[in-house]
């Protein structure tokens, strides 16, 4: 009786032990089916969000550069007054810009220059393409100046400290505030390799506008690989026509009277239009081989340049004095060579400016209205880069610059201004 | 209670070596690449394991800019690197070397259900410049012409507009297709499809074209042997571009490719080896 007691206590007790088991196994099944759908669950919706935050960033593009840089004088050319000296440390470019790109189609830009100088505002731009052709883009608001080559070619890539003098002249800040229609068939099309440009401009390059009129500026170009991507060449045509008003009735303008050349008045209807118009013409050439890329760059210049007495600078504001009007020309060519696949290249530049190319030598003086702004330079560069890694490099340059003899003070010889520039770039 | 500390001191410094050996790089590119560089890789990692190699696709235009950002350390490519490529890597500081592994015989395919089974160049060029629209004004059944392409980024569209449209556009109709294996698929789903791939791809659900580049004079099938003897006219090669800088860390993996084993690899997944 006992034993059977036993039996039956023992076959309870293991009903018990597999109903436990079961509940056990029941409760542990479901909570790895919690741990193994919550978690992936939860990692799911993690990776979502991370996708689309990341989807916001990208539309976000941040890159800048910095230059920072020694120049030393062959004369105590920096500085003014009694406070002249021939070693200059400068940050000359301090560049962060942004680029939001929120669809295929449309952009926005801003970009600023911070060094030891202040903050300045470079680039702040729309930019829109046309979804259905894909060829139509219009660009609104301060942006570079689609003139030539050089204008556009960052100066975090070009290889001379400086531009042309020809381009900071008649070009300064690069940039003007206006609307730009770029006319370029899709990357689809065989007729890619060419794009057209028109602007209109206020013609004060990134200050605010001052007058009634309007400047134009068309540029067309062509950009194409030959022999298997061995060579390529590109080039284009540059047009710029406008001018700001003239804020006396007295102009000026290089004439001959009884054998003197100079500076002589005309009258000129106040308000009336100082016509400034500049024409160009630009090439460019990189061939593959062993010695490693070379490239060849030439752009060629010529018009008349609407100035005062003492410049010939492209308007950054509008006149205030009598307006001296000037026939200028420009050219300059590089050549660059990148020893083999190396992080050595180097670089030989020549530019010309004539500022006034209807008066040369002596006949530029200052009892017939010339100044320094009517003197003709010629100025060789020669330059090595070495890039230490994807961000730096070492930029060691070398102006030789030569002015034309005249017979304007401080310009009867040739002033000693060469320059050797010593930069290092960061770039991202 | 010392010995079992220096055994412990010894396996560590002993497992870091061993695991200093590892090697690894990173493979992006072309879609076209793609079946005949992972086959390589799948083997050579079998021999070497203690390398590792991830390889992805993207197209030829991806891999050659990620080469250039520096997200890639290796890039395989169905087109020859851009001139404007070489000035970004210049200016990235980055030297490069390239080597052609294989060639491909760049292959035109339909639908098996097309009756059409050869066209000449002037043909396909009317279909993917979108002259032609039914596969009737080729001798075909009434059909609308459903014309699959790559995106710009790929070498094979490159190469495709260059040497069979004679740089002419694509009908503005044409789907673009993000991989070739999606043009396989939608080829093989599509009873108007045309498209076109390389040899590699060319599987039983689609039907590669023969080709005339002599206006209808002789027609060539795109395989191996005719890619080889030349005589079929769509072929190009199939190249790697690596950094220099991690030269002695891909050699290896470039030695095996080219050896007699790795382009016994290239036939087997479809493409011409080098000899």
């Amino acid at each position: 009786m006992k034993e059977s007691n036993q039996i039956k206590l023992l076959l309870f007790m293991k009903k018990i032990f597999i109903a436990l088991s079961f509940l056990t196994c029941v409760l542990l099944s479901t909570n790895s089916f919690a741990q193994e759908t919550q978690p992936v669950d939860t990692v799911a919706n993690a990776l979502e969000r991370i996708q689309s935050d990341l989807g916001i960033l990208k539309r976000l593009k941040i890159t800048g550069y910095i230059q920072a840089q020694a120049v030393l004088s062959d004369s105590s050319s920096f500085g003014s007054g009694v406070n002249t000296y021939d070693k200059n440390f400068q940050l000359r470019r301090g560049r962060i810009k942004f680029a939001y790109q929120a669809t295929p189609w449309s952009q926005y830009v801003m970009q600023f220059d911070v060094t030891e100088g202040g903050f300045k505002t470079k680039d702040i731009y729309a930019k829109f393409t046309d979804p259905y052709t894909k060829a139509l883009t219009l660009t609104a608001g301060v942006f570079n100046r689609a003139f030539g080559y050089e204008i556009e070619y960052s100066s975090s890539n070009r290889e001379s400290p400086e531009r042309s003098r020809f381009t900071t002249t008649l070009f300064p800040n690069e940039r003007e505030l206006g609307a730009m229609l770029t006319i370029q068939a899709p990357k689809t099309s065989r007729w890619n390799f060419i794009k057209l440009d028109l602007a209109l401009l206020s013609g004060n390059s990134i200050a605010p506008e001052t007058d009634k009129f309007k400047d134009f500026l068309g540029r067309i170009n062509f950009n194409k690989s030959f022999m298997d991507e061995v060579l390529k060449l590109s080039g284009g045509a540059s047009y710029y026509w406008g001018g700001n008003a003239n804020p006396t009735a007295a102009n000026y303008a290089v004439g001959e009277w009884a054998g003197v050349k100079g500076f002589y008045k005309y009258d000129e209807a106040l308000s009336s239009r100082a016509i400034r118009e500049i024409s160009g013409i630009d090439f460019q050439a990189t061939l593959a081989s062993n010695i490693g890329l070379s490239t060849l760059r030439g752009e060629y210049v010529w018009g008349r340049e609407p100035g005062t007495s003492t410049s010939s600078t492209g308007p950054t504001a509008a006149y205030t004095t009598d307006v001296y009007n000037r026939q200028v020309s420009g050219f300059y060519a590089y050549f660059v060579q990148n020893i083999g696949q190396s992080r050595h290249s180097i670089v030989v530049k020549y530019d010309i400016f004539d500022p006034n190319t209807k008066l040369a030598g002596t006949d530029i003086n200052a009892t017939n209205g010339c100044s320094a702004a009517d003197v003709k330079y010629n100025t060789l560069g020669l330059g090595y880069t070495l890039r230490l890694d994807d961000n730096t490099k070492i930029v060691v340059y070398y102006d030789k610059v030569m002015n034309e003899t005249t017979g304007v003070k401080g310009y009867t010889q040739d002033r000693k201004d060469n320059l050797l520039t010593l930069r290092l770039q960061y770039k991202f | 209670m010392k010995k079992l500390v220096y055994i412990t001191l010894v396996m560590i410094v002993f497992g870091s070596a061993i695991q200093a050996q590892k090697t690894s790089f990173k493979i992006k590119g072309s879609d076209t690449c793609l079946p005949v560089i992972l086959k390589e890789s799948e083997e050579f990692m079998k021999k070497n394991p203690n390398t590792s190699i991830m390889v992805t696709g993207g197209g030829s235009g991806v891999g050659l800019g990620a080469l250039i950002t520096g997200t890639t350390e290796v890039a395989m490519a169905s087109r020859k690197m851009k001139l404007d490529e070489k000035l970004k890597m210049q200016d990235a500081a980055k030297a490069f070397t390239e080597k052609i592994f294989a060639n491909d015989a760049l292959s035109v395919v339909v639908n098996p259900s097309n009756k059409i089974d050869r066209l000449t160049r002037e043909q396909l060029e009317g279909i993917f410049t979108g002259k032609t629209k039914n596969w009737k004004e080729l001798g075909g059944v009434d059909l609308t012409i459903v014309v699959y392409s790559r995106e710009t980024s790929s070498g094979t569209y490159e190469f495709f507009k260059e040497h069979v449209l004679n740089n002419k556009n694509f009908a503005s109709s044409v789907l673009s297709m993000p991989a070739t294996g999606a043009i396989i698929q939608s080829v093989g789903q599509t009873k108007g499809a045309i498209g076109y791939v390389g040899l590699a791809y060319i599987e039983k659900s689609v039907k590669a074209l023969k080709v005339s580049f002599d206006k209808g004079k002789t027609y060539v099938e795109p395989t191996v042997e005719n890619a080889k003897n030349k005589s079929y006219p769509i072929t190009r090669p199939l190249y790697i571009y690596y950094l220099k800088s991690i030269e002695k860390t891909v050699n290896p993996f470039l030695s095996y490719i080219l050896s007699a084993e790795g382009q016994k690899l290239v036939l087997e997944v479809g493409y011409v080896p080098l000899k």
